[in-house]
């Protein structure tokens, strides 16, 4: 939407477009801003996670199943202070005790050749952020020795998209069959509405567990992941639509509706450029808050072995050794994808509030 | 107008009805009128006597529970009433163009005000987006709105209720409509906005030459700007005109009622307005015979037996009422 964007004080002709308004007022709520960033930081670490890692999500080092994490010596073997940290390797010892030996001490190169990648999927490459000629696992490994760090960032690329996608599916679908349930009304209205109610009524945790139990074990981990997204969206775009037919119930009666008929626009037109952006509102803000619904749903799921199968990362899977009591005490940093999972939960939750006060037509002025 | 007897619209017995749960009523009961081209009729009569149904009907936007049970609308020679819905979208808004009662609405608040004439343009006239701009200035200007490269930028909120109402009109007219259908264009405006408006819709008439059917309640707008009149009560038309004639001698008694009742100079000061009495009765509950006859101070026996039609009596001056005398 162009405005004229002229600076005539004479005629108070300036036009911010809706969407201006609705920025500027959610880039004044620094709690909002605050999670805004949070939560783009998080999906860059996702993108860049071949980049960031120094190893793959796959490797394993059995002999250092659950290492703590690597100790990072801030000075160089001498003694003195450095800038650049220094990594100490383990004395072998036998049974399960890591002692370090911090006169081996060797720094950590950044820039470094490791493993080679392809970063999104197109550009090879084998440069990491940082190498290390002893092993380090800043946040430790888990039971087979596998680093979590680069489990960590490499899952957050399946948890944190299947939440997008998923919430791109569902809307879709949410917003269109509510927008012609709503428009139409009548028999289609009812035969759309009972079809959401009988998707409602299956309880929506069995619902995924059936659908995915069912999948054939032979799948590839992304033909997997595709479908895990689909049934996600698939359980969830009920409960918009019925909204949403609401939402277009009310906006059909509204008379620039009826001129945009008698100017011969057609149906599907209407629907969505008069009817739907009429719940752009409230679509918006419910979108971003049913984020993390997935998210969690995706980690219950991949939890429960249901989900995302190992070896390949997800948050879920990965909290799945988290699970008994022993390796909870002694290994506490295999929790570090909770933290995760909970600081985007939040994250997205605090956007979704703050957006909700930017679309408020109560405060724009 | 070199054929001033061109007929545009011509209407054939059109009847619309409304399905309800006692069996469907009949808001618009068999009703025939002709439009020629470049002449106005102004439809008057009482809240729900069914005009702005009749508009509607035209367009064939009756929304469900109505619906045309008969009748033909004959535009250019074309029934309207017998396209496909996907024809009689493609003649909205271009041969056949409505204005709403209600500007303040009937603009969507979410786009700039260029955005419904861009789309008419696009759908009636085959444009492409960047060959509107001038068309919409144009158009703009037609309706005298200054400034309009700027203005098409600008949201509905930034326009006068009159300001919107022109937007509409320049809307209806972007598809060079053979029709031009007006539902009670000024209602919802200030009376000095009406006047402009009304001299605006002559003015857009004349250079374009469109037939207006102007649905109105305001037998002071009819005067002004119509060439002839049907006055409908109940779902019929009873009485049709020339509009001199039909304020000079109105022939039917509901007509002569609805002229009495309007302030003038025959009124004494600090007197009360004559009034009809009694109310429009509901559409369920339609008196037999003549649908005027409760408040008709003429009605006698035949009235409530029979149904008068609609018959001739000066040179195109119809009425359809029992108990009319002409001194000759």
């Amino acid at each position: 939407m162009t405005n004229s964007g002229n600076t005539s004080a004479s005629l108070a002709t300036a036009t911010l477009s809706p969407i201006r308004i609705i920025s500027n007022r959610l880039f004044r709520n620094p709690v909002a801003v605050s999670a805004l960033i949070l939560l783009i930081f998080l999906h860059l670490t996702a993108l860049f996670a071949p980049f960031l890692t120094p190893y793959s999500p796959v490797t394993q080092r059995l002999q250092d199943y659950y290492h703590p994490p690597t100790k990072l010596f801030w000075s160089d073997p001498g003694g003195s202070f450095s800038i650049r940290p220094y990594v100490a390797p383990d004395i072998p010892t036998p049974g399960h005790q890591f002692i370090l030996s911090p006169q081996k001490r060797a720094p950590v190169i950044f820039f470094a050749h490791g493993y080679a990648y392809k970063l999104f999927g197109i550009f090879p490459s084998a440069i990491h952020l940082f190498e290390c000629r002893y092993p380090i696992n800043i946040l430790g490994t888990d039971d087979l020795g596998r680093d979590i760090f680069s489990r960590l960032l490499y899952g957050a690329q399946i948890s944190l998209s299947v939440g997008l996608i998923a919430i791109a599916i569902s809307y879709t679908l949410g917003l269109l069959v509510g927008g012609i349930a709503g428009y139409y009304g009548g028999a289609v209205d009812n035969v759309l509405m009972r079809l959401c109610d009988v998707l409602m009524a299956v309880p929506g945790f069995y619902l995924l567990l059936a659908l995915t139990a069912v999948l054939p074990t032979s799948l590839s981990a992304t033909e997997r992941y595709t479908l895990i997204i689909v049934i996600l969206s698939f359980v969830g775009w009920a409960a918009l639509a019925r909204v949403i037919r609401g939402i277009a119930l009310s906006t059909r009666e509204r008379s620039y509706v009826e001129a945009a008929k008698a100017l011969g626009v057609s149906n599907l037109r209407i629907i969505l450029r008069h009817i739907l952006p009429e719940t752009s509102t409230f679509a918006i803000v419910s979108a971003t808050l049913a984020v993390p619904g997935y998210i969690l749903a995706e980690a219950a799921l991949s939890f429960l072995g249901l989900g995302i199968r190992e070896p390949t990362p997800s948050w879920g899977n990965m909290l799945a050794s988290a699970e008994n009591l022993e390796a909870l005490t002694q290994y506490p940093w295999i929790l570090v994808p909770g933290i995760a999972i909970f600081i985007t939960v939040i994250g997205w939750n605090v956007l979704g509030d703050g957006l909700r006060d930017a679309l408020d037509p109560k405060g724009l002025r | 107008m070199a054929d001033s007897k061109q007929i545009v619209l011509s209407v054939k017995g059109l009847k619309t009805q409304f399905k309800t749960q006692n069996g469907p009523v009949t808001a618009v009961d068999g009703i025939s009128f002709e439009i020629a081209q470049g002449k106005t009729l102004g439809l008057v009569g009482e809240s729900g006597c069914g005009k702005s149904v009749t508009g509607l009907s035209l367009m064939r936007l009756i929304q469900h529970p109505g619906f045309i049970s008969q009748g033909e609308v004959y535009l250019d020679g074309e029934d309207l009433l017998k396209l496909s819905d996907k024809q009689m979208r493609d003649r909205r808004g271009g041969k056949i163009a409505m204005i709403f009662q209600d500007p303040m609405t009937s603009l969507d608040p979410l786009y700039p005000v260029k955005d419904p004439l861009q789309e008419t343009l696009k759908l009636h006239r085959q444009m492409s987006a960047s060959e509107t701009r001038p068309e919409i200035v144009r158009l703009m200007q037609q309706v005298a709105i200054t400034d309009s490269e700027k203005r098409m930028n600008n949201y509905p909120h930034q326009f006068s209720g009159g300001m919107r109402q022109r937007i509409l009109i320049a809307t209806a007219l972007a598809g060079n409509p053979r029709l031009l259908i007006a539902d009670e264009p000024t209602t919802a405006l200030d009376v000095t906005v009406q006047a402009q408006i009304l001299a605006l819709m002559r003015k857009v008439q004349r250079d374009t030459g469109t037939a207006l059917l102007l649905i109105t309640h305001n037998l002071g707008v009819v005067a002004e700007n119509c060439n002839d009149v049907a006055v409908m009560y109940a779902g019929n038309i009873v009485e049709s005109a020339p509009v001199g004639q039909l304020f000079e001698k109105p022939l039917h008694p509901y007509t002569q009622g609805l002229l009495k009742a309007m302030p003038g100079e025959a009124v004494a000061p600090r007197q009360p307005l004559s009034t009809i009495p009694g109310s429009v009765p509901g559409l369920s509950e339609l008196p037999s015979g003549c649908r005027f006859r409760n408040r008709c101070s003429l009605a006698t026996e035949i009235c409530a037996n029979q149904t008068p039609q609609l018959k001739t009596y000066y040179n195109e001056h119809l009425a359809a009422c029992h108990h009319i005398q002409i001194e000759s």
